[in-house]
């Protein structure tokens, strides 16, 4: 038992690889999927608010101030902070926001209240805009999951990343020749294409799978690593905060409001001097707090990166206008700390331009790819053995029929997501919830559905009527938002708005590849997915097994269970 | 009586105990549960070693073992799915982290500031 032969350990690492795999495998995948979307979040909420007005001509960031301005004033006369956020980069409206104080609060407590329009640049008047879930939703179930508290989810979420990290690195001690098997594919040999396109998908982007697993570990390391910090600067907010103050270098602080009232300048009275330092346009959001006051200060945020880092936010005097404050984003210059700001800034990948974002986002899916592979590679190795022995197991089955409804239903979901959000009134009250359940339903919906026709299609039957129906789904969604609203191909085409057409191509592209798929699977006999089976209930369990990898996985469990 | 119950309850336990189902469990648990308990402890002895003995600042100490805890935790979890006997595991487990408790305790009483 004490053999520590490689091979001996090799063996060990690929019984883990395999079911360490195939337990955690299914919020895997739907992490790497959501995860993806949200690479596009922003882009996904433009196209979900068909109300916002395309950007047809570039508006002077002068102009958009001045419109914003006003309309501030008028509906915000007494806020004491005041935010415009610029169409720019990867902001796709005009939106303004401030602060209400009040203080008729029956207790006599000062009530903050925070309120948002989105600004038509034509006319200067605020847009209503149905209320979405968006990209965000997708974005933000990559880890605090949904219907939990997000705590709990962050949890879930690091020890599934953490089954994902021992998945990489076993998976990489199980490769021999990782480079070799790397250029093999065998063509249309059932379980060895498999293995080889889960080769392919995991070896290629191997360096992205690792960066995206380990800082996703990183990005929720104070919630589930918490014990090395207490252990050093003792529990409570007190002690935290010594370490906070040492690594998390905040930059200079605000200066309170000093209760006496000053007259402020307006935003335009200062981009002389922006533009003068960084350019003309180059503004990604301004703002005032305090306003009214002698402390009054403008902030505002410089679009871009400066490589992978934020560029600076400049705060300047409301009420002579003099430059006060540059920021340096807050960096200190500990190795250690650059080394976790790197994870993170390489997971949010927020610096990314558009080929960049969407490398991000297709490593991303092939990272699902490469689960989703997995899965399969599991059931269709075992189905061979299954179908020679004339019988198969109850798990075998059961993973065979969670496959179809996990890895096809999740994108059938989605897809159902995005049919809700033009479905539902425009008014309708809670549909930012019930765009979300839509997509739980249909799920739930497409587990079910191997269940229900078990007895009518096998399961390659299965998984063709899944990706008929994704392909419909995803296919149709242009002409959905043709009939429902403006901002359809036949408009954004032509008017150059190229974030709302791209959706709905990559929409048809993915529509596309589904009925491919599709179409392999109902046309092409003895291809890729596990050929044409009955289900047989047999007992004979003393079938010979003929393939050593089998044998390995049987007395590993035996060995492991000692 | 009192003798037959206990001996009942002894014999259920064992059955169990030897159950192959019983083993994957207790590995199982040995993996996620153990291991992170051993990898935070680990990495506080790491955090104290950093910052004491190597030179970095005791905020960089705590950032690098925070850092390095979720390797360590897959080195773990991965070495006691190497086929090691059950036993074995339980034991190395239960020393390592008796033995990393001890040095704590010695090093850092009251944490480190």
């Amino acid at each position: 038992m004490s053999k520590t032969v490689n091979g001996n350990f090799r063996q060990s690492m690929k019984w883990l690889h395999t079911w360490a795999g195939l337990t955690v495998a299914v919020v895997l995948y739907f992490m790497f999927i959501t995860g993806s979307a949200g690479y596009f979040n922003n882009e996904i909420t433009y196209w979900m608010q068909p109300e916002i007005p395309l950007i047809n001509n570039e508006i002077d960031q002068r102009e958009m101030i001045a419109i914003a301005e006003k309309r501030l004033a008028k509906v915000a006369p007494n806020a004491s902070e005041w935010w415009i956020d610029f169409p720019i980069g990867r902001e796709y409206a005009l939106s303004i926001w401030w602060k209400d104080v009040s203080n008729q609060a029956e207790d006599g407590n000062i009530v903050e209240e925070w309120n948002d329009e989105l600004l038509n640049l034509n006319t200067g008047e605020p847009v209503t805009v149905r209320k979405t879930g968006g990209g965000d939703t997708l974005y933000y179930m990559h880890y605090a999951l949904h219907y939990i508290p997000s705590v709990l989810a962050y949890w879930i979420t690091s020890l599934f990343a953490m089954f994902m990290l021992i998945g990489l690195i076993s998976g990489i001690v199980i490769h021999k020749q990782i480079f070799k098997d790397f250029f093999t594919f065998r063509k249309g040999k059932q379980q060895h294409s498999w293995r080889d396109m889960h080769n392919v998908l995991s070896v290629l982007p191997l360096p992205f799978h690792i960066m995206i697993t380990y800082s996703g570990l990183l990005l929720f390391m104070f919630t589930t690593m918490p014990s090395v910090l207490t252990a050093t600067y003792g529990a409570g907010e007190d002690n935290q905060a010594r370490f906070n103050d040492v690594v998390f270098v905040q930059d200079a602080e605000h200066k309170d409001a000093a209760g006496i009232a000053a007259k402020n300048i307006s935003f335009s009275r200062i981009l002389a001097d922006v533009e003068q330092r960084w350019g003309e346009n180059q503004i990604a959001y301004i703002g005032i707090e305090n306003r009214g006051d002698i402390n009054a200060h403008i902030e505002l945020g410089l679009h871009g990166y400066d490589g992978l880092d934020d560029k600076p936010s400049l705060t300047y005097n409301a009420v002579n206008g003099e430059l006060q404050h540059v920021s340096q984003g807050g960096r200190t210059p500990s190795a250690a700390k650059k080394f976790y700001d790197l994870m993170i800034m390489l997971h949010e990948g927020k610096f990314s331009g558009s080929i960049l974002r969407w490398l991000y986002f297709i490593s991303g899916l092939m990272g699902a790819g490469m689960i989703a592979t997995g899965m399969i590679l599991w059931a269709t190795k075992r189905r061979e053995r299954a179908d020679k022995k004339g019988y198969a197991s109850k798990g075998l089955i059961l993973v065979e029929r969670l496959n179809v409804g996990s890895i096809v239903g999740l994108l059938i979901a989605i897809a159902v997501y995005f049919w809700v959000n033009r479905l539902l009134p425009a008014n309708f009250s809670e549909r930012e919830s019930w765009e979300i359940n839509g997509l739980f339903i249909c799920w739930s919906i497409m587990f079910a559905y191997p269940y229900f026709l078990a007895n009518k299609r096998t399961i390659n039957q299965l998984w063709g009527d899944q990706l008929t129906i994704a392909a419909i789904l995803y296919g149709l969604l242009p002409a959905l938002n043709f009939l429902t609203t403006d901002n359809h191909l036949g408009n954004t085409l032509f008017s150059g708005s190229w974030v709302l057409a791209g959706f709905d191509l990559t929409m048809l592209v993915f529509s596309l590849c589904f009925a491919y798929g599709a179409y392999l699977i109902f046309h092409k006999k003895g291809n890729a997915v596990a050929a044409t089976h009955t289900i047989k209930e047999n007992n004979s369990s003393n079938s010979r097994v003929k393939s050593a990898d089998v044998n390995v996985v049987v007395v590993k469990t035996a060995e492991l269970a000692k | 009586m009192l003798n037959f119950i206990n001996n009942r309850i002894q014999q259920r336990m064992n059955h169990i105990i030897q159950q192959p189902a019983f083993a994957m469990l207790s590995r199982i648990i040995a993996a996620i549960v153990g291991g992170y308990v051993l990898s935070n402890l680990i990495a506080i002895l790491l955090s104290y070693l950093l910052s004491t003995v190597w030179i970095s600042t005791t905020a960089d100490g705590v950032m690098i073992a925070m850092q390095l805890s979720y390797l360590i935790y897959a080195v773990i979890a991965m070495w006691i799915f190497s086929g090691k006997p059950l036993a074995h595991v339980w034991r190395t487990l239960t020393f390592s982290c008796l033995f990393s408790a001890f040095l704590i305790g010695i090093f850092m009483p009251e944490g480190l500031l």
